[in-house]
């Protein structure tokens, strides 16, 4: 029998983390750092490497500061929501799986063409990548579907299998609207009442105010103290700072505040701490 | 007894790229590892849809018969040594075969014979190694593990069938055990058991899975050309999206859907970049050539959802077209010189600089090149000025939005700004050729910019140690190549290649790029790397590898004098000219390298009218050879040595006595050598 969709933007999280704690993911929450998407949540990148099985779901509020657009925008923001759910060893019945999680929220692949369409994915600043699809709904990208292969420079063993639902998407599609600002969040609460003003003042926060000088230092801090951590042997807490240098960056790029030369120094900056925290969380040495 | 043996490896969705890897690979790949094993099929087809590979092998014996054979080894004289011991290479070559070394025969050549017995094998036993070899021996683009398995392919593998007539056989593949049920299409029959491999393909079919590619392509074709008739229309595809469409789906089915007239108004195309790429969409024309306000789409669902999957692609198509609508808008605020002047904030690659960089490459290289093929000055300014707005476009939201749009847009933009209408084409020209026997430019400073764009293209990407290696080409440097051949070939300017490296290397070098090669190594790789296409060419033309070897000898500089002198030998491979000269270039060249010539030629030193002879006839002709624009003229001239050469040789010993008679005639033996190089290195011919 099929599920009706969820009428607002909040059943739909609802529906999607049922469905998962059911599948028997630990729902751990948003992570309390920025991060550019649900990938970067330790409780990915970090449980995605060695060999304990691991299942997890949960939203995450992405930040990405030079997608911000005033809010002008029907669907492109400087913070969204992505679904995240990772899964370790991947199971057999994953595509299956997936499949069941869309009728969960009244999509029946039945009435509808899914497909996967190739489409691999690559962090160059994560030391990461994996093979897998986008998957369409009616000629239409809703999930990202992803099977890590490397993470901080080290093959994956057992196999990750990650899904990432964009959340306003599907939420304008299941609620038949053309703006995400249009969408019911709750009954009687608009996205635009939740979260309009706050696009508006950081993207005017990320393009025209933040300092970049400050961004510079912080960057410098936030590497150093990555150094500390992982001479005291805390790659967790080193995670955390990997997260605040790859924020710092993002924000100084909004600014326009990093010529190309710069850029390709940070990138590496960046990657180069990610590696030897994934090198340390696993107890091995240094890469 | 002889049946169908099937095999079929079910995977999540594949790669286009993947099913046309197993298309083209699985059943020789299968025939080969029947036929090691000897179970020699009658006939094998490979059956590839986006979720299986199988492989149907008719006529697949149950087991390989027994056979007696009869294998060589080493010789019979190293068989033992003096003292009339087996040897280690006799007792080795016994024992491999499971052998004493007393059971070794000789054969009539004196060679060790081993007579093996095999007895006859089961299918059942290959089985699996059938099953191993097929998935090792399929050469994936792109392979992946999944779980906690080891095993490396494509895809993750789900299912396993292998079957012979009625009879499942046993395998696995990590952990999937060969069974009887398949998955059929995900929506319309999940799942189905089959009771015989020979019903394979009409099972499947059953249900909703078209497991034959070509059968997918020509229903695809078909309801596309019968959906077109519906709306008095043709369909189009300019972006060859059918070639992976017919790997995205099972049950292909094509839809119509709607364009809101209101988009008509964006550039032709705009429109079909947003139909067919990551769309797939097909675009469809009137019978005067005007888009039509429909586009078709390939589905793989029911037709029950034929009005919700219409409208969700309908809407997709939408959002996409208001992108480019918006694009347009903010692009024309801007104009195509303020985003010219945002090109020192994109890297064009991290080694090699910003696009304001690569720009001020193409605009000094546009001018060499302008300047060596004598353009006139209208010309020369117009391809400078393109070269300077070249990659403007790359900063445009339209670019930004649809990539495959690079040049048509900067062509618009320029247009827009009001330059003049040569300047606008020779920035879109630049992209052209984008693939074998596609359009070249067909304006001057098109040309002149399109070359310069792939020179500076080459030589960074070499200089930075990238050069392709076997099928790894990520850059397309072998396209970029060919394409310089193809637009000389159009436009028949010269191209003096080690020049042309030289100075798009100077000119990395002068913005301080941080490079591997030095400019003679640069010249030293490209030069061949260019003139390989045009060899791959004049193969394709018919001219045979000894003459592209030949011509090579005279070692080129320039892609079209080369293919004109490769052809000049083909064309001449009867005449008797070319036979002479091949002679006489064949007689010299027995005179071996060890050999030191004189420095210089003593004509004191000759002692027969025939040395005299000879250098008279080089000393006139040698120039002649040199400065002939037409090959076959030169081959005319080189034919006019073999005379000479051979009264030579046949009245003195080159190799004298006295060192210094035969340093000197060493010496005159290579001058005629050198004298016939610019027809090439004749000796490579075979006659």
């Amino acid at each position: 029998m099929p599920t009706a969709a969820p009428k607002t933007f909040q059943d739909l999280i609802l529906r999607l983390q049922a469905f998962w704690a059911e599948h028997g993911c630990a729902v751990v929450q948003p992570y309390h750092t920025e991060v550019g998407a649900g990938t970067m949540n330790p409780a990915t990148l970090l449980r995605c490497l060695g060999p304990e099985p691991w299942s997890t779901a949960y939203v995450e509020p992405s930040i990405r500061p030079t997608d911000g657009r005033y809010a002008e925008n029907p669907y492109r923001l400087q913070h969204y929501y992505q679904f995240q759910v990772l899964i370790k060893p991947s199971p057999e019945t994953i595509q299956d799986d997936y499949l069941r999680s869309l009728a969960a929220i009244g999509i029946d692949a039945a009435q509808h063409d899914v497909r996967f369409v190739e489409d691999n994915w690559e962090a160059p600043t994560l030391g990461a990548w994996g093979t897998g699809w986008e998957v369409w709904l009616d000629g239409m990208e809703v999930t990202q579907f992803t099977y890590f292969q490397q993470a901080g420079g080290i093959d994956c063993d057992p196999i990750s299998v990650e899904l990432t639902y964009g959340l306003e998407r599907l939420a304008m599609y299941l609620q038949g609207v053309d703006s995400c600002w249009d969408l019911a969040w709750a009954p009687g609460v608009s996205y635009a009442d939740v979260h309009a003003r706050g696009e508006r003042e950081w993207s005017a926060y990320n393009f025209e105010v933040a300092d970049t000088d400050g961004l510079v230092r912080a960057f410098d801090h936030h590497e150093a103290e990555c150094g500390r951590c992982l001479d005291a042997g805390l790659p967790v807490p080193a995670y955390d700072q990997v997260l605040k240098c790859s924020h710092a960056f993002n924000l100084l790029d909004a600014r326009g505040a990093i010529s190309v030369t710069e850029r390709v120094a940070y990138i590496g900056r960046v990657r180069a701490l990610a590696r030897a925290v994934a090198h340390a969380y696993l107890g091995l040495e240094p890469a | 007894m002889s049946e169908t043996l099937l095999i079929e490896l079910g995977c999540e969705e594949l790669p286009a790229n993947a099913c046309r890897v197993a298309d083209r690979e699985a059943a020789p790949a299968i025939e080969r590892l029947l036929a090691e094993r000897r179970l020699v099929p009658t006939s094998v087809e490979a059956l590839v849809t986006p979720r299986r590979i199988a492989v149907l092998a008719e006529g697949v014996p149950a087991e390989a018969p027994a056979e007696t054979l009869v294998v060589t080894g080493p010789p019979e004289r190293a068989a033992k040594d003096e003292s009339g011991a087996w040897t280690k290479a006799a007792e080795g070559f016994a024992r491999k075969h499971g052998l004493a070394p007393e059971d070794l025969g000789v054969d009539e050549a004196g060679l060790l014979t081993a007579t093996v017995e095999r007895s006859a094998v089961p299918l059942e036993a290959c089985v699996q190694e059938l099953v191993d070899g097929l998935i090792e021996g399929l050469q994936m683009p792109k392979n992946m593990r999944w779980g906690s398995g080891t095993l490396r392919f494509a895809r993750p593998i789900r299912t396993l069938c292998v079957m012979h007539g009625e009879r499942l056989l046993d395998a696995e593949v990590q952990g999937v055990r060969s069974a009887r049920t398949l998955r059929g299409h995900r929506v319309l029959r999940p799942e189905l058991e089959l009771a015989r491999a020979d019903d394979y393909v009409t099972e499947l079919g059953g249900a909703g899975v078209a497991v034959r590619s070509a059968d997918r392509r020509e229903v695809i074709e078909a309801l596309l050309a019968s959906s077109a008739k519906a709306h008095d229309a043709t369909w189009q595809d300019p972006g060859r999206v059918l070639d992976e469409v017919v790997h995205l789906v099972e049950w292909p089915r094509v839809l119509d859907g709607q364009i809101d007239e209101r988009f008509l108004e964006l550039p032709e195309r705009v429109l079909v970049t947003a139909m067919q790429s990551h769309q797939r969409y097909l675009p469809l024309r009137g019978g005067t050539g005007t888009l039509r306000p429909v586009f078709l789409t390939v589905v793989n669902s029911h037709p029950d959802a034929d009005q919700a999957v219409r409208a969700g692609n309908e809407r997709v198509l939408a959002g996409r077209l208001d992108d480019a609508v918006f694009s347009l808008a903010k692009d024309r605020d801007r104009g195509i010189e303020a985003m010219a002047a945002e090109l020192d904030r994109i890297t064009y690659h991290q080694r090699l600089g910003t696009l304001a960089d690569r720009t001020a490459r193409l605009v000094e290289l546009t001018g060499a090149l302008a300047d060596q093929a004598g353009a006139p000055g209208d010309d020369r300014a117009h391809a400078l000025e393109a070269a300077r707005l070249a990659k403007a476009d790359l900063a445009s939201t339209m670019v930004g939005e649809f990539a495959e749009l690079q040049g048509e847009t900067g062509m618009e933009y320029a247009r827009a700004a009001g330059l003049p209408e040569p300047v606008a084409l020779a920035i879109r020209e630049q992209y052209q050729p984008d693939g074998a026997g596609r359009p070249v430019p067909e304006t001057l400073p098109g040309a002149l910019l399109a070359l310069a764009e792939r020179l500076d293209q080459l030589v960074g990407v070499f200089a930075i140690g990238e050069r392709p290696t076997g099928s790894r080409d990520p850059y397309a440097l072998r396209r970029a190549a060919a394409g310089v051949v193809d637009i000389q070939a159009r436009w028949g300017m010269p191209l003096d290649l080690p020049l042309l490296v030289a100075a798009a290397h100077a000119l990395l070098v002068g913005q301080g790029a941080d490079l591997e090669l030095d400019a003679d190594a640069a010249v030293e790789a490209i030069v061949p790397f260019v003139l390989d296409r045009v060899d791959q060419a004049l193969g394709e033309e018919g001219v045979p590898v000894d003459v592209q070897r030949a011509a090579r000898g005279a070692g080129p500089t320039d892609p079209a004098r080369h293919a004109a002198l490769a052809r000049a030998l083909h064309a001449a491979r009867d005449d008797d000219a070319l036979a002479r000269a091949h002679a006489a270039a064949v007689r010299c060249g027995r005179i071996g390298d060890g050999e030191a010539p004189a420095a210089a030629l003593a004509p004191a030193l000759f002692d027969d009218d025939a040395e005299r002879a000879l250098a008279a006839a080089l000393a006139e002709t040698a120039p002649l050879i040199a400065a002939a624009d037409d090959p076959a003229e030169a081959l005319r001239l080189a034919g006019g040595l073999a005379d000479p050469v051979d009264a030579l040789f046949d009245a003195v010993m080159v190799l004298a006595d006295d060192p210094a008679v035969r340093a000197n005639r060493v010496r005159l033996i290579r001058d005629t050598a050198a004298a016939l190089m610019p027809v090439g290195d004749l000796t490579q011919l075979q006659r």
